[in-house]
């Protein structure tokens, strides 16, 4: 009885052991995913002037996204590139990038600029695969009705190692 | 070189130079009172009139003799229907005159107009502002004449852009303003793709009602323009929406152009931060304290409360116990400016800290694959039918995970680890040891 607790004893240490060496190795390749998407146009009504609105971009990462084999494997962001485009004609606009994990219905979000471009850090490490989001919401006061319609379009560059 | 008198006159009069040859508008109201300082400097005594003032002064003379021209036809190319119909052509219109104050002007407008620079017309009064919008001789760009008539919009009385008459009392106001149709129930964090596109006033508590009521009550009673308040009412909407701001990441940084770059307020604000956190006040106020340190945190107020740091200050004293020690609201809140970032955020960019280079291999642009120059000097290669991403020496029917030695196009291994040794036993792992199950099938195997 004894003698089997020394084992498991050993074999958790040398686990412990393998934990650490294996850790740095095992995500050593990296990737990046890169989509650029038109946000939808802002529905201006009335009280536009005094209730935002918001409209969004989505950047779905889907299974053909993902090297062959590596499908179920762990993978980690390890920065996400953006650029954001603008409503013309409305006013204070904000936004907002979120990221969603794999099928994975609530977000994170931090905030950014309109017609601008960054790369964030602020995700990494965070678990990244098919299933994954991110989500640039843009929040707008007035417009000209019935829609204002962004200038350009908004791009996500996520890259992860695995 | 032309001087001119600093004497003022009656609105939309002129003050003529010492030789009577020069005209520019005068500055009588009390929103003109600072107009002095784009217009001109003063020297020894004189005053040196700027090329914006020689611009000011011809586009008055053309205002005073309009020819059949009205008013408001001269506004059409700059407001909303026509201008952004032409958006593109406006942003790329340069000065006629090949001046470089008048072409980083016009560049400033653009960048203002966009979003990305300051107000070249800031300081101006509301005549010469008009003057700019509504002059059509050639002096100005399109786009300065927008900036200007966009800052004077933003002059206007609340009266005057709100027509709509004003509800009886601060919870009507409160509604009328932040719902489409009538007070819905309280709506329950977390933020979700699914309730993205939702009202976030939606989320406000009902204790956050019963303050945002009574503050437009107080705004209102004191003239003060509602939009103040509508400013804070957001900030704290999203606050609620976000989980008590636990589901916003704080950070008052990211790489632009590949360095770090950080923002944080103005010094001014910063001062009224600081201030407002410290004070006795905020103990004992009706806003909630964790909202206010949240909004007044750098990492997230830069981004979405800039500009209506001031106002939140008076609304933490009002609403505290030291509400009836506090004075009126003032003149500064009868109208309200919508904030531009560059006006109210100072940006560093960090030379000493550089975005790491990219070792990506492969990359997915909207769907279509292929290898990145790091990945191909690195000796990997695409089977872009399969997504594979391997080495040609690796065997082909098995799928490659190019895990090991991934040191740059250059280097090699630089240390072998225990399981780069493991890999050389008589079953080498094909899975990634990472998670538990992975440990103890690699224990399984492990055979010395």
């Amino acid at each position: 009885m004894k003698s089997s607790k020394s084992i498991n004893k050993v074999w958790l240490a040398v686990g412990v052991v393998l934990t650490i060496f294996t850790k740095n190795s095992v995500l050593a390749a990296e990737g990046v995913f890169t989509k650029t998407v038109a946000p939808t146009p802002v529905l201006v009504l009335s009280n536009s002037n005094t209730v935002p609105s918001r409209e969004f971009a989505n950047f779905s990462v889907l299974a053909a996204d993902i090297p062959s084999g590596t499908l179920q494997d762990p993978k980690q962001i390890s920065e996400i590139r953006w650029s954001t485009t603008y409503y013309p004609g409305t006013l204070s606009e904000k936004v907002e990038l979120c990221y969603f994990r794999s099928f994975s219905a609530e977000k994170d979000c931090r905030d950014i600029f309109p017609s601008s471009s960054g790369v964030l850090m602020d995700f990494n490490n965070q678990s990244f695969g098919h299933g994954s989001k991110v989500t640039i919401f843009h929040t707008v006061l007035g417009g000209t009705p019935p829609y204002a319609r962004p200038a350009g379009v908004d791009s996500v560059t996520i890259k992860y190692s695995y | 070189m032309i001087t001119i008198s600093p004497n003022t006159s009656s609105s939309n009069s002129r003050v003529m130079n010492e030789s009577g040859g020069i005209v520019i508008p005068s500055t009588v109201s009390p929103d003109n009172a600072q107009a002095d300082a784009p217009l001109s400097t003063r020297n020894a005594g004189t005053t040196t009139v700027s090329i914006l003032a020689r611009q000011l002064s011809d586009a008055a003379q053309r205002a005073e003799t309009p020819v059949g021209q009205k008013n408001a036809d001269s506004l059409e190319p700059i407001t909303d229907e026509q201008y952004f119909a032409n958006k593109a052509q406006h942003d790329a219109e340069t000065p006629t005159a090949n001046d470089p104050e008048l072409l980083a002007r016009a560049r400033q407008a653009t960048g203002f107009l966009n979003g990305h620079d300051s107000n070249p017309f800031k300081g101006l009064g509301r005549d010469q502002l008009n003057l700019i919008a509504r002059d059509n001789g050639g002096a100005f760009t399109v786009n300065e004449r927008r900036v200007a008539w966009e800052t004077v919009q933003s002059m206007a009385p609340s009266g005057v852009s709100y027509p709509e008459p004003v509800p009886i009392n601060g919870r009507e106001t409160f509604i009328s303003r932040m719902f489409h149709n009538g007070e819905p129930p309280v709506a329950l964090p977390p933020a979700t793709f699914e309730n993205g596109t939702q009202n976030r006033n939606d989320f406000l508590t009902l204790d956050d009602r019963a303050l945002i009521s009574d503050m437009y009550a107080y705004a209102h009673s004191e003239g003060a323009d509602l939009r103040h308040v509508d400013r804070l009412v957001y900030a704290l909407a999203d606050y609620r929406y976000f989980s008590d701001g636990r589901q916003l990441i704080s950070n008052n940084g990211y790489y632009v152009d590949e360095y770090w770059t950080t923002f944080d307020f103005k010094p001014e604000d910063a001062t009224i931060a600081s201030r407002i956190l410290s004070s006795s006040a905020l103990g004992s106020s009706r806003i909630d304290p964790g909202f206010v340190k949240h909004i007044l945190d750098p990492g997230i107020g830069v981004y979405s409360h800039f500009g209506g740091i001031p106002f939140l200050e008076r609304m933490v004293k009002k609403f505290s116990s030291e509400g009836a020690d506090q004075p009126p609201l003032g003149s500064e809140y009868v109208t309200f400016n919508y904030a531009k970032a560059a006006d109210h955020i100072v940006t560093t960019t960090h030379k000493d800290i550089k975005l790491p280079p990219s070792e990506a291999l492969f990359e997915v642009v909207n769907g279509v694959w292929n290898l990145t120059e790091y990945g191909k000097a690195a000796g990997y290669v695409l089977d872009v039918a399969n997504r594979r991403v391997y080495k040609p020496e690796e065997p082909a029917s098995v799928p490659t995970h190019p895990v090991s030695n991934v040191n740059g196009p250059d280097g090699e291994a630089s240390n072998k680890t225990f399981l780069d040794a493991l890999g050389e036993t008589r079953e080498p792992p094909q899975a990634h040891w990472i998670w538990p199950g992975h440990l103890f099938k690699l224990m399984k195997n492990f055979k010395p």
